[in-house]
């Protein structure tokens, strides 16, 4: 009887702990499908190819959204083979930046990072919009190295902004009512971080100052942009230093750029500042006049930074490896991407800036030659290569030119090829694959809004 | 610390964990030790309130019966009534002085330029200890259940402490009885799995209605009330009705949270509402409706003052008394004190009312017992009940004037069918997830009313069942409660109290 009564107690136990064990099981995997149900995508949507990669990136690319839209991982493939990701993060301190290298080196290990030194002259550890930190971290799994960024992030901060960085549903958790189709079906950035932003402003006005001017002042920034040199350094891990480029207004950025080179002298690492350079053209380049690159610029950085990287480190060439097939087939929808853009853009002045891309032949017929007095259309003539002179009689022009690879315009006073009441015809030619995918005719007269018009084949 | 912080839910497994594993005879210390530093995370030195109320009454107490165990008839009494009241007004004057020092000053300022004096009487900067109205009635209570010999008078100070000061009852009720509550800390207590569960599904209910419902429905209320100029008319009907459903879930929310705690410890408390918007009166309310205050009001002031043993007219101007004390006790405004009178108008009219509405009834051969003539008079009630807590609400009585004039000025009763309603601090999913879970509130109080508890009809089920219940409670909480960034942690609202 005694048996008995201790079988049936001893059972109500178990069952009891494993009711317990069971409505814990229960509760923790409801609320782990929840968190990702309802946690804003950006952050995996930017990131989830970072960790879908089998092999090792031979680059990370590391700093604010200078460097996400100013950096095309996709471009240094197809013309390097150089597999490397963009994790540049919006507003981002460099504190930031340090743990989310600290992070992404958890997954990968790479030849170089490459750290956007914007933000050397800031204090601040954390982005001042805070969702930029859950843009930074949300995408990184709990670990060790996650707990520790967040405890040196948040350490002067309330103690809430910690936990909900650890556990974001404590932010998200009241997206029932916001969720869409994407956040069932997520569209993935398949550009490997990088973000493009699309137009052309009127930049700002600037001066370049002394070389000798540094940045005096012992700051944050600095400090981090040490501890990811040591950290690189003590990782066996190349790094090289960067401003990119953008209307450089502020003084203060000029002398941090200076000071930058100077640590990286002290380091025995290289350095590139772009503000000295005329690797970009501020008049058509800029998206916006003072911060960030459009695509033209973007590709001439990436291609300066891919030669750099070239004629400086041992980077392996993989794409005739085996293991990147992703990399290609991603190549390839990025150049549908590109072409689409094209096709798709009706502002003038956006798509002669988008049609400034080596992939793409551009053969110019023009008619007539007044938009050429319009600096802002000059300059992105210019800009795709041309060197353009309207003579004294302003009924024709010197128009002539090559950039890199793509064929020489001509000139043409033929009407009969196109509308005579258009100014001038461009036809787009894909370099890889020939075809012709895109026309248009450009309409410009004084004192009217300039229009084209796609004629597609 | 709030129940509906994360500081609780860290707070309230420590506590629970240490409690059962030790000692029985420790148990109780550590419960003090834990109430004590509950309160303190609030104030610590507003602690020192409760510890004076505690020696006060505990000495009194002490006083009460070591003089009504004289023999000389002579001796006894006096000392005996001395003791008590000494211990009645020393802790009544600690409230009295948070609470109303500055309202009588008002009102004193008030009087004084009406009369033509023009003397402003000094205002006071006091933070009004929390809880303090609960707990000194609780010690109150505990010191006339001594003189009256329902109970004998406790030696252990520690323990006596505790009573006054268990955590879970502290700042909200329910009000415990000592005859209740006091063996109930120090005995035997053995982890009991179905008292626990039972307390924890409790505690789920309770977070359900403060956190989904009475946070949520504040934000439209809140928004209503802070803007009457603008949300006139049917807005402020609309506020007013929901606010009725705010304050019953705010409440509720909390006496469940306290009963389930309670009960996971082992120790049960009074049940402190019994669906009060299911009444069919206004005296049927007050049976439902705060019970632990109202069964206070009536053993210690009302039936003190005589009940209805001196009577008609007594009886009605002793229930006048009663509620205007209670409105009060709730607020230190003249609209808490109106709020009070209004619901002791409705008792006294309706007690004048009953042969009447018996004579009809009759007349009319209307069946008082049938389902349609009880929601008739449960809506009716509600009806009343809410224009009481318009009072309540408003808080001051020139917002009532305001929402009054404005109820009945303003004539705008389309924003019932367009989308007025959801631009209020609440969008349309907001809102209607809100109505819904008012519904559901209901449901489960119609089934409670009918003898039909959900809980234990969870708690019956197998453990995957009762699994898959409890973590999609607790699912369905977390996402639907108002709380995280950008939403600061609602106090209760009888916390204030």
């Amino acid at each position: 009887m005694k048996k008995k009564i201790s079988f049936i107690s001893s059972s109500k136990y178990v069952i009891r702990t494993i009711s317990i064990v069971v409505t814990i099981i229960f509760t923790v995997s409801i609320l782990s499908f929840l968190t990702r149900l309802l946690e804003r995508k950006e952050s995996v949507i930017k990131n989830h190819d970072f960790f879908e990669e089998d092999q090792d990136l031979d680059i990370l690319f590391l700093g604010t959204s200078h460097v996400i839209n100013g950096i095309y991982p996709l471009e240094l493939w197809n013309e390097y083979g150089y597999t490397s990701y963009n994790l540049g993060n919006h507003s981002t301190p460099i504190a930031t930046s340090y743990w989310i290298l600290l992070n992404a080196l958890d997954y990968t290990n790479p030849k170089l990072v490459v750290l956007d030194c914007l933000g050397w002259q800031d204090n601040n550890k954390l982005p001042e919009e805070f969702a930029y930190a859950h843009k930074a971290f949300d995408c990184f799994p709990l670990s060790m190295n996650k707990v520790r960024a967040i405890k040196d992030l948040t350490e002067d901060q309330d103690i809430s902004l910690s936990g909900e960085l650890l556990w974001d549903f404590t932010s998200y958790h009241n997206r029932w009512n916001q969720l869409t189709a994407d956040d069932f079906n997520i569209p993935y950035n398949y550009q490997r971080g990088a973000e493009w932003r699309v137009d052309v402003a009127v930049p700002v006005e600037y001066e370049i100052i002394p070389r000798n001017q540094l940045y005096e002042e012992e700051t944050t920034g600095k400090l981090y942009v040490e501890k990811i040199i040591e950290e690189c350094q003590k990782r066996d891990i190349d790094v090289l230093l960067t401003w990119l480029p953008y209307p450089p207004f502020r003084p203060s950025a000029q002398e941090a750029a200076h000071s930058m080179e100077q640590l990286a002298k002290e380091y025995g690492i290289n350095s590139i500042d772009f503000f000295d350079m005329n690797v970009v053209n501020y008049d058509t380049d800029m998206y916006d006049e003072s911060s960030h690159l459009n695509p033209s610029g973007a590709l001439k950085v990436t291609n300066y930074i891919g030669e750099y990287i070239k004629k400086n480190y041992e980077i392996a060439d993989h794409r005739t490896e085996d293991g990147y097939e992703s990399w290609s087939a991603d190549t390839n929808r990025y150049f549908e991407f590109k072409r689409d853009n094209i096709i798709y853009e009706t502002d003038p002045v956006i798509y002669l800036m988008l049609i400034n891309d080596d992939d793409f032949d551009v053969t110019i017929t023009w008619n007539d030659y007044d938009c050429l007095d319009n600096p802002r259309y000059s300059s992105l003539f210019n800009n795709l290569g041309l060197n353009t002179k309207k003579t004294r009689n302003s009924k024709s022009a010197y128009i002539s030119g090559k950039y890199l690879d793509r064929s020489a315009t001509y000139l043409s006073n033929a009407a009969e090829e196109f509308d005579a009441n258009y100014d001038l015809s461009v036809l787009v030619t894909d370099v890889k694959t020939g075809e012709q995918f895109d026309n248009i005719w450009f309409y410009y007269a004084d004192g009217e809004t300039p229009t084209i018009t796609h004629i597609y084949k | 610390m709030v129940f509906n912080s994360l500081g609780y839910l860290v707070f309230l497994p420590i506590v629970v964990a240490i409690y059962y594993l030790l000692p029985i005879r420790m148990r109780y210390i550590w419960l003090l030790v834990s109430s004590y530093y509950f309160y303190m995370c609030w104030s610590v030195k507003y602690a020192f309130l409760i510890l004076f109320s505690t020696l006060v009454t505990y000495i009194s107490a002490l006083i009460i019966e070591k003089v009504q165990n004289f023999t000389s008839c002579y001796q006894r009494f006096p000392f005996a009534k001395i003791s008590l009241v000494c211990g009645i007004l020393l802790n009544l004057g600690v409230l009295i002085v948070y609470k109303y020092l500055n309202f009588m000053s008002e009102t004193a300022t008030k009087l004084s330029h009406i009369l033509g004096a023009n003397y402003d009487f000094p205002i006071y900067s006091l933070i009004l200890p929390i809880g303090i109205s609960f707990y000194t009635f609780q010690a109150l209570g505990y010191l006339i259940d001594v003189y009256r010999g329902d109970i004998r008078a406790e030696r252990n100070f520690f323990k006596y402490a505790l009573f006054v000061s268990f955590f879970p009852q502290l700042v909200a009720g329910p009000i415990e009885r000592s005859k209740n509550l006091m063996d109930q800390l120090t005995c035997s207590n053995q982890f009991d799995f179905c008292d626990a569960s039972d307390g924890f599904l409790l505690m789920l209910w309770g977070y359900f209605m403060k956190v989904v419902i009475a946070d949520r429905i504040a934000i439209f209320v809140d928004s209503v009330y802070g803007d009457i100029a603008t949300y006139g008319g049917w807005f402020i009907i609309c506020a007013t009705v929901l606010f009725a459903f705010q304050i019953y879930c705010d409440f509720n929310g909390y006496s469940c949270i306290a009963i389930g705690t309670a009960k996971i410890l082992g120790i049960r408390l009074m049940d402190n509402f019994n669906s009060p918007y299911l009444s069919c009166s206004i005296s049927e309310f007050w049976d439902r409706w705060h019970i632990s205050l109202s069964s206070w009001f009536r053993d210690y002031l009302y039936i003190p003052l005589g009940g209805n043993r001196k009577g008609r007219l007594r009886e009605y101007v002793n229930k006048l008394i009663v509620f205007f004390v209670s409105g009060l006790w709730h607020g230190a405004t003249w609209a808490f004190v109106m709020w009070g009178g209004i619901h002791g108008f409705f008792l006294v009219l309706g007690d004048i009312l009953r042969p009447i509405k018996k004579r009809i009834t009759c007349l009319l051969h209307l069946n008082t017992d049938s389902e349609g003539n009880r929601i008739i008079r449960t809506v009716f009630t509600f009806i009343l009940t809410d224009f009481a807590w318009l009072f309540f609400r408003s808080q001051n009585t020139s917002t009532v004037k305001s929402c009054i004039q404005s109820i009945v000025s303003t004539h705008n009763i389309h924003i019932l069918f367009d989308d007025s309603l959801f631009n209020i601090g609440l969008d349309r999913k907001n809102f209607t997830l809100m109505i819904c879970s008012v519904f559901f509130l209901l449901i489960v109080d119609i089934c409670k009313n009918k003898g039909i508890c959900l809980r234990r009809y969870v708690l019956k089920q197998d453990y995957l069942v009762k699994g898959l219940v409890i973590s999609i409670s607790i699912a369905f909480i977390l996402i639907f409660g108002i709380w995280g960034p950008g939403f600061e942690e609602k106090n209760f609202i009888y916390f204030q109290f």
